[in-house]
């Protein structure tokens, strides 16, 4: 009953200066709004590196690849040695060596009913083809994996399975290329205005996608070369395991097309890089202090760390920034209330008189306090998401598109809130706090003289 | 009912030191009537201060219905005040945006009184004191006289066994400070004890015992 009256007695004190109070928990809102905005913000960030960088490359993977100086000067410069040696390790659950073809290999795609030679006569096309192992595909639907594991080059009735990068795909279906890569449509290139054409009409291409005829031309250059064959292909899926930009087709299509056009039996016997894939984290330090000496070496576990360290100190200073937007929120509430006790120093001292506790007063004025953090912590909730909304909406108005662009880039779980508002009335609490105790040290003697 | 001992107060320390109050030794009993007279300065707010525990007393002993004043808590302090206590000031301290209802159920928020009863409370009261069709009014637009009589209702809403009174009828007009001693004079009469500060000799006139301090010591009890 007490508390409660004197939660009234509060009440009217915010009632009797509403416009001060206002202003003062409009401070602890911007505090609160800017905590979530940059939190939000940060963990969008981070969560669409993590989705894109880290979780792809496991933190039991190590990339394994020559010294750019000596990628230009060779193709294929992971030798067989190395393979075939790291696979005899115990500490080695797997080894994943990914080819890229040595001769001219183009892919065209028949998008009904007309025909698109995925070449043109004056540009290079960005578009590589990948030989990869199915074990490669990691998380990948089972599906996919079995049509990899399962295919055979000697069937000539089974088409070259392929996968493209999921996120990839992804930039395709929006129609974004064209405007990305404005060199691609300085001509008529039909396959990518076809595609957004279709992207802007269907709203989802999948299932489009995926009926379209593919050919691999081999031998088939830019500068006009003939195709030597042309391989039926077969766009199976889409997985976030494969180079976001070219195509993916089981490493045994690579031998068998090597085979072909250099007329001999031997394949490959060197590789563009290779994943080693450790059988614990614990034993990657190991392999890649190894490595290191001879190769360029890209740990998951040195990026993963990279990454977490990068993002950690960004978060402190985040942190920082808020706190300190929200304590100068809290000196507002300080010099507020402070100027309210002086004012109001006659009612204080009446309370006393008739009856108030020390204890009592001081109660009135942190209360008054926490429930300006609490208007202030619940505003600030409504600013943030709007901030939220303007800042995403001026992505997609004005940012140029761009392949793996996120759909937002907040995210903001709910403990977020939680913690935005208690922080809020926690600073309100605390700054509240000085006047309180002056208020509850008023000298009612002297005051009600 | 009121005992107080050898009770000295001063303020400051060193050469800046103010004695207000110096060996004050006085009785007041249950049910008297108690003027306290004496210039500006001469100690009589002090007096009443150090009574209701509003002021520790440098030295000597308080003991006010059975409560020794001067080693309570700030606690039991409250308590006392708002249930054994009832103060009139000489400037009223009434907030001006508030209903005459809701200054004179301040008290009653700091009890387990409820809602309904508190407001019945202070209604009795403002209607005993002539205030019936002011209860809802802003104290800001009522007289000053009618604000004493506000006054004079907060401090008895609790029902004390105490009123004291610190120059109650200094700032009303004359038909004002007839009306608001009339009120302290039936107040007497139906048993409460009352110890009134002024410096008015017509006022004083009504009490039936007056003591006058000056310098801090009582010079005629």
């Amino acid at each position: 009953m007490r508390i409660t009256n004197l939660t009234g007695i509060s009440f009217k004190s915010i009632s009797r200066h509403l416009g001060q109070t206002l202003v003062l928990a409009g401070g602890i809102s911007v505090g609160v709004a800017s905590l979530i905005f940059l939190f939000s913000l940060l963990t969008g960030v981070e969560d669409t590196v993590r989705k894109r960088i880290i979780e792809p490359f496991p933190e039991t993977h190590i990339r394994v690849e020559r010294s750019l100086d000596e990628r230009k000067s060779k193709l294929f410069n992971i030798d067989e040695k190395l393979i075939r040696r790291m696979r005899k390790r115990p500490e080695v659950l797997a080894v994943h060596p990914r080819m890229k073809p040595d001769f001219p290999c183009e892919i065209a795609v028949r998008i009904p009913p007309k025909f698109y030679w995925v070449k043109y006569p004056e540009q290079s096309l960005p578009i590589n083809i990948y030989g990869i192992e199915p074990a490669e595909l990691g998380n990948a639907s089972d599906s996919l994996r079995r049509i990899f594991e399962n295919y055979n080059p000697d069937n000539k009735r089974l088409r070259v399975p392929f996968v493209i990068n999921e996120e990839f795909y992804l930039t395709l279906e929006k129609g974004v290329i064209p405007e990305h890569f404005p060199f691609l449509m300085k001509k008529d290139f039909g396959f990518f205005s076809t595609i957004k054409k279709l992207a802007l009409k269907k709203g989802s291409l999948r299932e489009e996608f995926m009926s379209w005829p593919f050919r691999a031309d081999l031998g088939a250059s830019m500068e006009g070369a003939e195709a030597k064959a042309k391989i039926e292909m077969k766009l199976v899926g889409f997985s976030r395991k494969v180079p976001v930009i070219g195509v993916s087709v089981p490493a045994k299509a690579l031998y068998k097309w090597y085979e072909y056009y250099h007329k001999r039996k031997n394949r490959p016997v060197a590789y563009y890089n290779a994943v080693i894939v450790a059988k614990d984290p614990t034993e990657v330090g190991t392999l890649v202090k190894e490595l290191s000496a001879a190769y360029h070496i890209t740990s998951g576990k040195e990026v993963a760390e990279k990454v977490t360290m990068f993002f950690r100190v960004v978060q402190m200073g985040v942190t920082l920034v808020g706190l300190i937007i929200l304590i100068l929120s809290g000196v507002g509430i300080f010099l507020g209330l402070t100027i309210n006790v002086m004012v109001q120093a006659s009612r204080i001292a009446i309370l006393r008189a008739v009856g108030a506790r020390r204890w009592d007063i001081g109660f009135v004025y942190v209360f008054e306090a926490a429930f300006i953090g609490l208007i202030g912590g619940i505003a600030g909730v409504f600013l943030s998401y709007l901030a939220m909304w303007i800042a995403d909406s001026f992505a997609v108005a004005r940012l140029p598109d761009f392949p793996l662009k996120p759909e937002t880039f907040f995210i903001t779980p709910w403990w977020y809130l939680v913690c935005a508002i208690v922080f809020g009335i926690a600073i309100a609490i605390a700054a509240g706090l000085p006047p309180a105790l002056r208020a509850a040290r008023v000298n009612v003697a002297r005051v009600l003289r | 009912m009121i005992k107080l001992d050898n009770v000295t107060k001063i303020f400051g320390r060193g050469k800046d030191s103010l004695t207000a109050l110096d060996h004050v030794s006085m009785n007041v009993e249950e049910g008297s009537y108690l003027g306290l007279s004496g210039r500006s300065g001469s100690g009589k707010t002090t007096l009443l201060n150090v009574i209701s525990g509003l002021e520790r007393a440098t030295a000597g002993n308080i003991n006010v219905d059975g409560i020794n004043v001067q080693s309570a808590t700030d606690g039991r302090l409250a308590a006392f005040r708002n249930k054994t206590i009832g103060f009139v000031f000489q400037s009223f301290h009434l907030n001006d945006w508030e209903t005459a209802l809701e200054n004179t159920v301040l008290p009653l928020l700091l009890t387990r009184t409820s809602r309904s009863e508190r407001e019945k409370l202070a209604a009795d009261v403002l209607n005993r004191l002539g205030l019936s069709d002011k209860i809802d009014s802003r104290v800001g637009t009522l007289s000053t006289g009618q604000c004493q009589r506000v006054a004079l209702a907060r401090a008895l809403v609790t029902k004390p066994k105490i009123l004291l009174a610190d120059e109650p009828t200094a700032n009303i007009d004359s038909e004002a400070e007839n009306e608001a001693l009339n009120i302290i004079d039936e107040l007497h009469a139906g048993g409460m004890t009352i110890v009134l500060v002024s410096h008015d000799p017509k006022v004083l006139e009504r009490v039936p015992r007056t003591i006058t301090i000056e310098k801090g010591r009582i010079v005629k009890y």
